[in-house]
């Protein structure tokens, strides 16, 4: 059997905001509520959910730069220094570079913190970086506000490939790129993928682009996992309600899905229930857990989807 | 060249910067462009007029007041920019320790500034240099010592907006310690209004010392100083006009040009942002 990276036993996180101004009395805000889950070497896992539903903090607490409430997030025997051997790939390129430092600086960055080149080596590593993300070596003595979105993107991953990482967190790389430059940034982390055998953990709401750039697919809903299978079995057979409907969303760009999604917990029983189309008597009652419905298949609900029509008949 | 033309289309910061340039230039070179010692007597020739042999004419003492001048202009900057240097370095530091780290220490460093902010600052500074004696060194130290609250609330507040930016969390997942955080990331962001907010306290250092000088803290003669001119000045206010009219003039004029500098570069920041 292989061993994971990193391995996430039962992590929570909560958030405590205060209900008005003249109450002392706090509600409690599950953004991560007991996620369980495990990173294997060369493999790229996929985060999806819709806007706010705990993915970026989910990323940030396997970074250590938030504290779990509960649980423990344990790293594998080939992971020694976290700071090296994962790094992350933000979301916004326009917000995710220092606008007063050169592009040089910045990615040797890292590698200037672990004191891994000196100074002589400096510019050589930093071409090969370049490189490495298909970049020129003109753009080194420039400043961020030169370049455009999928550039600066590329610029990122540079800095994240510096430390020669194991695992490198993609938090939405390509919502904000249009779709032309989309292609060429996931081919170019595919390529780097297969070279480094890199682990990716993809963060997205794009179901098109999670089903061609992942292994397998975590659906996530109010800070839980709702179904987890590997690519091809969770768009042929999604067994989670929610699953169904983000990819009918997906084809039909329309939701079956009633009202909102909501942070503060209202309801007994299923979290999903509010929204859920296929509700039961059971659902307002029992929490469901997610268990193993087949092989490989685990999914958060009392009555799993038997079909999947894509409603195109 | 990009940035000349910058500072010619913005007519504050090309006026104001104009002005502090041919001060500073005065201020340097004052023994080489005066033609008299200012510490010079002539008993000859006191309280003259303006004339082609003493420009600004002469004091009770028959010193030439242009060189007095001139040599006051270097007081004057040099208590500014040390003073300035001082603040500057105390409220940045203030500033963004207690913007960075936050929660207690940063509400304790707040209220300090608070506490600092409600001293009568200008009777703190009087009564201080009344105990100590009033010299030169002091004066710029206690200006500086005492005008550092403005910065560190600039600095507070820029930092409390800059770390929540995406990059500084790439920093730290790259293993940033804080201080390079702050030193590297943080400040070099918060520039601008750090140094609008300079500029502005080097206006207030000089009027500070001219008024200290005025009351006889400040600037001890005979080292000439545009505050103790005045108080020279004021036994003859009747019969030498030219005594108050000229070293008034050079505060205004200084104030002014780090006022409208200051003024032009907050313009400025505020457009390249």
């Amino acid at each position: 059997m292989i061993e994971p990276l990193v391995k996430l036993n039962n992590i929570s996180k909560y958030y405590y905001v205060q209900k008005n101004f003249f109450s002392t009395k706090k509600i409690e805000v599950r953004a991560v509520d007991g996620i369980s889950f495990s990173i294997n070497p060369g493999e790229t896992l996929g985060l999806v959910g819709e806007s706010s539903c705990g993915k970026t903090t989910l990323a940030k607490l396997i970074l250590r730069l938030v504290t779990p409430t509960k649980g423990e997030i344990v790293f594998g025997s080939q992971i020694s220094d976290l700071r090296k051997d994962v790094q992350m790939v933000f979301q916004n390129p326009y917000n995710s570079l220092d606008p007063m430092m050169r592009i040089e600086d910045i990615i040797l960055e890292p590698l200037l913190i672990h004191r891994i080149v000196n100074k002589k080596q400096k510019s050589d590593k930093a071409l090969e970086l370049l490189r490495l993300v298909c970049l020129d070596s003109d753009v080194l003595y420039r400043l961020p506000q030169a370049f455009s979105g999928g550039q600066r993107q590329r610029i990122s991953l540079a800095r994240a490939m510096a430390t020669n990482p194991k695992i490198i967190i993609l938090d939405e790389p390509v919502s904000s790129l249009d779709v032309m430059i989309q292609g060429q940034v996931l081919k170019l982390l595919k390529d780097l993928q297969l070279k480094f055998n890199l682990s990716f953990l993809f963060i997205t709401h794009n179901l098109s682009v999670a089903r061609n750039f992942c292994d397998q697919i975590l659906v996530m809903y109010l800070g839980k996992i709702m179904e987890r299978a590997l690519v091809g079995e969770l768009f042929n057979k999604p067994m989670h309600p929610y699953t169904e409907s983000l990819i009918l969303a997906s084809i039909q760009k329309k939701s079956k899905l009633k009202g909102d999604i909501s942070r503060i917990r209202l309801t007994r029983g299923c979290i999903f229930n509010p929204r859920c189309p296929y509700t039961q008597e059971k659902c307002f009652n029992i929490e469901p857990i997610l268990e193993e419905k087949e092989n490989n298949h685990f999914a958060y609900c009392h009555f799993p989807l038997k079909n999947f029509s894509r409603g195109e008949k | 060249m990009k940035i000349f033309r910058n500072i010619y289309n913005n007519k504050l910061v090309f006026f104001g910067s104009i002005i502090i340039l041919l001060l500073v230039f005065i201020a340097i070179f004052a023994p080489w462009l005066s033609r008299y010692d200012p510490s010079d007597i002539d008993l000859n020739n006191i309280l003259a007029g303006p004339s082609f042999k003493n420009i600004l004419g002469t004091d009770s003492l028959g010193r030439d007041l242009l060189s007095r001048i001139m040599f006051g202009a270097k007081v004057s900057l040099k208590v500014g920019f040390i003073a300035v240097g001082i603040s500057t370095i105390i409220g940045i530091f203030i500033g963004s320790i207690a913007g960075f780290f936050g929660r207690w220490l940063d509400s304790l460093l707040m209220r300090f500034v608070d506490l600092m902010l409600c001293f009568p600052t200008f009777f703190l500074i009087l009564s201080v240099i009344a105990i100590l004696e009033p010299s030169i060194t002091n004066i710029m130290i206690i200006i500086g010592l005492t005008s550092w609250m403005g910065i560190a609330r600039i600095v507070r507040s820029q930092v409390l907006s800059l770390k929540e930016r995406e990059f500084i969390q790439a920093a730290k997942v790259i293993g940033a310690s804080n201080a390079r955080i702050i030193i590297r990331h943080l400040l070099p962001n918060a520039l601008g209004p750090i140094i609008v907010s300079a500029v502005l306290g080097m206006a207030y250092a000089i009027l500070v010392e001219s008024s200290l000088s005025f009351l006889g803290l400040g600037v001890q003669p005979p080292t000439p100083s545009w505050g103790n001119i005045l108080i020279e000045a004021k036994a003859t206010l009747g019969i030498a006009w030219w005594l108050t009219l000229f070293p008034g003039l050079a505060i205004f004029i200084t104030i002014l040009g780090f006022d409208i500098l200051g003024e032009g570069l907050r313009n400025w920041f505020k457009n390249y942002e």
